[in-house]
């Protein structure tokens, strides 16, 4: 019995998540400020507000469909009451805890070829969900980043 | 000695950069994938406020994983600071610039592959960060930089092409 790679998952999501100084979500949402959350760069839609929505609910949607009782789904996610950046980073981290902990919970690096339910009603083995979130994370940052130098003018 | 670690970062060093190919339909955050809805007029667009343009963040993770992959596996030869270090690209031409993406990631994740024991994961070598920094950070620092770059490239060309609703 091993967990090596549970661990590696969970050194990966937590630097994805928090840790990172350059690329994570986190350190991504403290350069900003408070008018860059709705702004939205021109021809664009999506707003680093919209966008942070979709990363903390993703994760909410994900852990109740793979490790809960898929009471969430795209159709009924779970939202913050408010969507002030404090409100915003808190419901965030208690998403990020949430499917943390289920992961951190599994016993054996086997159960990690398990196949789970996915949110779009079909099935992925555990690896690859966890994998999508920590990318899902990481790839969103890059966006927030790029929507706030350009609010900021200082894209270097 | 175990290698349960060291083949989960080659798959995921690979499933950033070019996405896992057995589930080809939920490939959203890879580079390649990335690339294949980017044309022409979009590599050198810049947004209105903005400076980088796909191209030039391109390059960048190109640059990075040949000097990530110098430092730390090779003889450390490869650095931003000397010129001509880094295998040369053809900028202007698209498909040499995804052939050397492809040969910098191949190389990276071949000395990856090539450790034999998850406990090499924790030891430090030089990197190009100017510290020795332990395997595993650096390597999962890469994918990161796939990934992050990927979502910018992403936001880039969304606005662009005016369908950011789709992102």
């Amino acid at each position: 019995m091993t967990r090596a790679g549970i661990e590696q998952l969970l050194y990966m999501m937590d630097e994805a998540f928090r840790d990172n100084p350059f690329h994570s979500v986190l350190n991504n949402l403290k350069s900003l400020h408070d008018d860059d959350w709705e702004w939205v760069a021109p021809d664009g839609v999506r707003s680093i507000l919209h966008i942070v929505e979709h990363v903390g609910g993703n994760k909410y949607i994900y852990e109740s469909q793979a490790f809960g009782d898929r009471s969430l789904s795209w159709e009924r996610p779970f939202m913050p009451t408010s969507s002030t950046p404090t409100d915003m980073i808190e419901w965030l981290r208690a998403g990020h805890d949430k499917l943390r902990g289920s992961v951190a919970a599994l016993a054996d690096d086997e159960e990690l070829k398990q196949n789970r339910t996915a949110p779009w009603g079909g099935e992925a083995n555990t690896r690859w969900i966890v994998n999508n979130m920590v990318q899902h994370d990481l790839y969103h940052a890059g966006e927030i980043n790029y929507i706030r130098a350009l609010h900021q003018r200082n894209d270097e | 000695m175990s290698r349960t670690a060291i083949e989960q970062v080659v798959f995921m060093m690979d499933s950033a950069f070019e996405g896992d190919p057995g589930r080809p339909s939920h490939r959203w955050h890879a580079v390649l994938v990335n690339m294949k809805s980017v044309q022409p007029e979009d590599w050198d667009w810049i947004p209105p406020g903005g400076r980088r343009t796909i191209r030039r963040l391109l390059l960048e993770v190109g640059n990075c994983k040949y000097v990530c992959e110098n430092q730390a596996f090779g003889d450390a030869s490869m650095s931003w600071d000397v010129p001509g270090s880094v295998p040369a690209v053809d900028y202007t031409n698209r498909d040499e610039v995804v052939s050397w993406l492809r040969e910098g990631h191949r190389r990276l994740r071949d000395s990856v592959a090539a450790l034999q024991d998850d406990a090499q994961l924790l030891e430090a070598q030089p990197s190009y960060w100017g510290e020795p920094r332990a395997i595993r950070w650096q390597i999962n620092t890469m994918i990161q930089h796939d990934l992050y770059h990927a979502g910018e490239i992403n936001h880039i060309r969304a606005l662009h092409q005016q369908n950011d609703d789709e992102g």
